[in-house]
């Protein structure tokens, strides 16, 4: 392997691992912050794709206030569930995980009924490409890295240095002191809930022109966000981030003398095994409960 | 009274489970039970037959245009008579993209439509979960979908085009005209990989370079990685990606190959360019190959009133994205009117595919004819490159029709 | 409760409703092939074989709190067995090799096939329950981790093509239980039978194991854990074996399915079929079997049914359906989240609380009036 090669798989897999980190951050702060697994997260990314579409390329609207507009409009439609459907099942997995289903299914089927069968494409908002010496790198593959930083900076400042963020934290700790403190847990709930929401439009948004936009790009997601999750250690955005990382890298590597199915199958059996001797997941901090 | 609450409510549910298996009993016994032979149940004056396509699921995007088109070709026929005098009665059955489903629509089809014929479906797992049913009822099935050849079915009409058809004629066209060196990426699927093993070998009998052949898994949409794999194994020469990726990993491999700027050093070709995605991708897919027996843009007479009457149906947008396996249920359509209408008044499964023997059709593509012994169609090998518009262009076709050989050897 | 019970003759009023509904469903499956045609037979066949997947989760699940997003996997297992076997038992020509590598050896001969056929998803069960049943990890963790194996496990199914024919699905010898040989297949009816016999035996399996010692402990590690560890119980112990026995039923299933379908193709292991079974036995009602047996059949019946209806009117009827199924998800969830045989049997244990209540009043105020 030359050393350009290297290069260039060492950049390209770490705009993966970024794009990867983008599309799972909504799930992370919903299983992480208020323990509900949030099946329909990868068809938000669906929908998040289908605003970029009709807003960016049918509209022709700034791709900036596009993004704003997919994170605004998923943030909306998490609060709606949450009050509406989320708020009766808290504590109640195997509920939440019902009702998640069905708003999967209903948003990929009102995607097929109203989005029509066709293939729909995002044009790139930039189209330039940068070299490094032998080593290249599109110029919105750079942005998709900055977004995806700022999605998450933007998260932990807000969890971490704000009141709201605060509230978030102690309802996590303990959800009846926070409330014999005055707090409205319920409120803290739906903010939690319609921030991770709205991640997955705006990550939805943001790969859009990727690929091109069908009612089945959430499928494609389904696999990879849930596995970085869960090897993340579920409830941890600094987990989260390492283990994006270390899956795309992973199966850039191994699909290198496999293919990539195994590659996948092989980074599965590892988190199988890992979760066995690190029950929190690989980054946790210790001491938490 | 309200003792009894407990027990009214488990009895109205037995109740209600029942009413809902039952309810059909009086509505839907059409077909019977009759199986076996078909041609009990054919009535005086019509014939019936049933399409199966996905309307849901992951390969409806594709799929649409075959139902449309098979709709098409039969209210044409009806409205110039029908077969023989009798109207075509259809029925859509929705597998949604799933062989279990398929294999159970086309179970009701048969036994309780009493459909005499099948047109569909579009993916290879469909067909195999068809097959044992079909041969069980004793029905002809058309299979209006290009694919990897096997060994034919005796009851199955295949109207898409194999491999001889395509690529042994592909691949000479891009060695002479594109470049020497192959870069081999597909889906990890039976189609794909038996494609691009069946490129593999035809590359190195010609004195080419494989550069790469890789499989990857249908939900893969990033495509870095191996991006960085083509343009480090190319380098500064050309190189033909022969790409035959699925659905939304080809919309991404396409998106990103060409905003990865590799789109003027190397060429992709592939099999699963269709006008579907050519009219969708815009510039990403400009300049690119793909080989079939039907284009869009074919100048034929018939071609032109096909694409009218479809454009009419369904919408100009629509008609400009009409592909290959839309086309093939077109004709599939057709030749299995003229069969049935060789059969007169003994409308048997027997007779029926044996009057495709030799068939011959002016299909929108040219004429088509079907071959005896292997119920294929010969029919020409066709190259497209993609235009600006999004129109797929002819830009080699074979002198005449080629007999198709599904099997291998 | 059990000297109480003692005390008064058990009457056939005293039985819980959902014995009632499975005698119901007996009858009905027995009776049903009076009064329906041949297609109808086949339909039903493939629906009993899903409500032996039913149960199998419903054991898991519903008795013992482990909610597998990646049932079809062990589905999927006992079907490509067979599959397999049957491609090779009839040299299928997609089939490259001569001989059936040592793991796959057992195939060769029927019996070994249909051992295989239980054996493989017990092991698949035996490894995931091994690492994930340790006694820290949350019961969030199996449900996300067997969601990711049934999307792994359905590329690897396409990926191995030269066993599984890729995504073109196998065809296999049908109706029949244990042979490959196509003379050796059975009229719908029988089969139909066949698989019947097999679902009550599935129901007394998962009944006998309900009821018996093993099931109250596995409904402890269900409600507490904690407090069963603390009684000397060694809980991971317990939830392995029920889903390594969960496991093998779910593959008797799959081969049912697979030989009442005549193929099998890399769905039967993906996560739609997965998501789909736990919709059936939540729309039934966990934890009593009898829900696993009623949404199973409800909602099967009801999708062919409708579908067969509006097929005749219009072709998008396919694309609402799911919708319709999406928002039926919804509302159970929300009006009966105890599943349809769970709320009946709630309404029944409620009125007779209530009786038992009146009736200790009645006698109160009698004793008080003697006085």
């Amino acid at each position: 392997m030359s050393a350009s090669l290297l290069g260039q798989l060492l950049v390209s897999g770490v705009s993966s691992s970024f794009i990867l980190l983008l599309t799972s951050l909504g799930l992370v702060i919903i299983m992480g912050y208020m323990k509900v697994v949030n099946l329909a997260h990868t068809e938000m990314l669906m929908v998040g794709a289908y605003i970029s579409y009709y807003f960016y390329a049918v509209l022709q609207l700034p791709f900036v206030v596009t993004l704003l507009l997919a994170y605004a409009i998923s943030f909306l439609f998490g609060a709606l569930v949450e009050r509406t459907i989320i708020c009766h099942f808290y504590g109640k997995m195997a509920e939440t995980l019902l009702a998640t289903y069905a708003i999967s299914i209903i948003l990929k089927q009102l995607a097929l009924i109203l989005g029509g069968l066709s293939y729909k494409q995002v044009p790139y908002p930039t189209d330039a490409v940068f070299y490094i010496g032998p080593v290249y790198i599109e110029s919105y593959r750079l942005i998709l890295c900055v977004i995806s930083v700022i999605a998450l900076v933007g998260t932990l400042i807000f969890i971490h240095r704000t009141t709201m963020g605060r509230k978030i934290r102690a309802t996590t700790q303990n959800r009846d002191m926070t409330e014999c403190l005055g707090i409205d847990t319920r409120r803290v709930d739906t903010i939690t809930f319609s921030h991770g929401m709205g991640l997955a439009g705006l990550a939805g948004a943001a790969i859009a022109p990727l690929a091109t936009v069908t009612y089945t790009l959430g499928e494609s997601w389904l696999t990879n966000t849930f596995m970085n999750v869960v090897m993340g250690g579920v409830s941890s955005l600094a987990g989260t981030v390492a283990s994006s990382f270390i899956i795309q890298e992973a199966i850039s590597v191994i699909s290198g003398f496999a293919n990539s199915v195994m590659a996948q199958i092989i980074v599965l059996l590892v988190v199988i095994v890992i979760i066995r001797i690190k029950p929190e997941g690989l980054f946790t901090a210790k001491g938490r409960r | 009274m309200k003792k009894l609450f407990g027990k009214l409510a488990a009895g109205a549910t037995v109740l209600s489970l029942a009413a809902a298996a039952f309810a059909g009993c009086s509505s839907t016994d059409g077909g019977g039970s009759s199986s076996g032979s078909s041609g009990a149940s054919a009535s005086g004056d019509t014939v019936k037959i049933g399409l199966v396509f996905s309307l849901t699921g992951s390969t409806a995007i594709t799929e649409e245009c075959m139902v449309n088109a098979a709709e098409l070709a039969i209210d044409e026929i009806n409205a110039a008579g029908g077969i023989g005098g009798k109207q075509i009665e259809y029925v859509v059955q929705d597998y949604s993209s799933d062989a279990d489903t398929a294999a159970s629509v086309v179970r009701e089809m048969i036994m309780q439509d009493g459909v005499q014929a099948i047109i569909g479906p579009y993916t290879s797992a469909a067909r195999v979960a068809i097959e044992p049913v079909i041969e069980e009822y004793e029905i002809p099935l058309i299979y209006p979908t290009f694919y990897e050849g096997e060994t034919p079915n005796d009851y199955v009409i295949y109207t898409g085009a194999v491999p001889n058809q395509q690529g042994d004629y592909f691949v000479p066209y891009l060695f002479e005209n594109i470049s020497h060196n192959f870069y081999l990426i597909g889906t990890d699927t039976t189609y794909a990989s038996a494609i691009n093993e069946q490129a593999q070998a035809l590359v190195e009998e010609l004195g080419g370079t494989v550069i790469g052949n890789e499989l990857v898994s249908s939900d893969t949409t990033e495509f870095s990685d191996i991006l960085a794999r083509i343009r480090d194994a190319c380098g500064d020469e050309g190189c033909v990606i022969y790409a035959n990726l699925n659905g939304d990993s080809g919309t991404a491999f396409y998106t990103q190959f060409s905003q990865a700027g590799l789109s003027d050093q190397y060429t992709i070709a592939s099999f699963i360019m269709d006008e579907s995605f050519s009219t969708a991708l815009g510039s990403a897919a400009v300049g690119t190959y793909a080989s079939v027996n039907y284009f869009n843009s074919l100048d034929t007479e018939e071609n032109q009133a096909f694409l009218e009457a479809y454009g009419e149906a369904y919408g100009e947008d629509k008609a400009a994205a009409v592909t290959a396996v839309g086309e093939a249920s077109y004709d599939s359509v057709y030749l299995l009117a003229l069969a049935m209408e060789a059969c007169g008044d003994d409308l048997t499964t027997e007779n029926i595919l044996a009057n495709f023997d030799n068939l011959e059709f002016d299909a929108p593509q040219g004429t088509i004819t079907v071959d005896p012994n292997t119920h294929h169609i010969y029919c020409k090998a066709r190259i497209g490159q993609v235009q600006e518009d999004g129109s797929i262009a002819v830009v080699w076709e074979s002198d005449d029709v080629i007999k198709p050989e599904p099997v291998q050897e | 409760m059990h000297g109480f019970m003692k005390n008064r003759k058990i009457g056939w009023r005293q039985l819980p409703a959902n014995r009632y509904i499975d005698f119901c469903v007996l009858l009905f499956l027995v009776i049903f092939p009076l009064f329906r045609n041949t297609y109808w037979i086949y339909v039903m066949t493939g629906i009993m074989a899903y409500m032996i997947f039913a149960l199998s989760l419903d054991l898991l699940w519903g008795y013992t709190g482990l909610m597998s997003m990646g049932h079809s996997v062990l589905f999927g297992a006992g079907g490509y067995m067979i599959g397999i076997a049957s491609a090779y038992a009839n040299q299928a020509d997609w089939i490259k090799f001569d001989e059936l590598p040592w793991f796959l050896a057992p195939l060769q001969s029927e019996a070994g096939a249909f051992l295989m056929a239980i054996l493989v998803p017990a092991l698949i069960s035996l490894f995931i329950g091994f690492f994930m049943f340790s006694g820290k990890i949350k019961g969030v963790f199996f449900s996300l981790i067997t969601l990711a194996l049934s999307g792994v496990a359905e590329l690897f199914v396409i990926n191995q093509s030269d066993y599984t024919h890729g995504n073109s699905g196998i065809t296999v010898v049908s109706r029949t239980v244990l042979s490959n040989n196509r003379d050796d297949t059975m009229p719908d009816i029988s089969f139909y039978f066949v698989v019947l016999a097999f679902l009550a035996g599935a129901y007394l399996i998962c009944s006998l194991i309900a009821r018996s010692r093993v099931g109250k402990v596995l409904q402890a590690v269900r409600e507490n854990e904690d407090r069963l560890t603390f009684f000397g119980f060694k809980p991971a112990a317990f939830k392995l074996m029920i889903y390594t026995i969960s496991g093998m039923i779910a593959g008797v299933a799959g081969v049912l399915y697979v030989r009442s379908q005549g193929s099998i193709s890399s769905s039967s292991v993906g996560i739609s079929l997965a998501t789909l079974v736990l919709v059936w036995v939540a729309v039934g009602g966990r934890g009593n079997l009898t829900g696993a047996l009623v949404g199973t059949l409800v909602l099967q019946a009801a999708q062919t049914q409708l579908n067969s209806v509006f097929s005749g009117i219009s072709s998008e009827f396919a694309q609402y359906w799911q919708l319709v199924l999406g928002i039926i998800i919804l509302l159970i969830v929300f009006l009966i989240p105890k599943g349809i045989v769970g709320t009946i049997l709630e309404v029944q244990q409620k009125n007779r609380d209530r009786r038992r209540k009146e009736r200790i009043l009645k006698l109160e105020e009698e004793s008080h009036g003697r006085k």
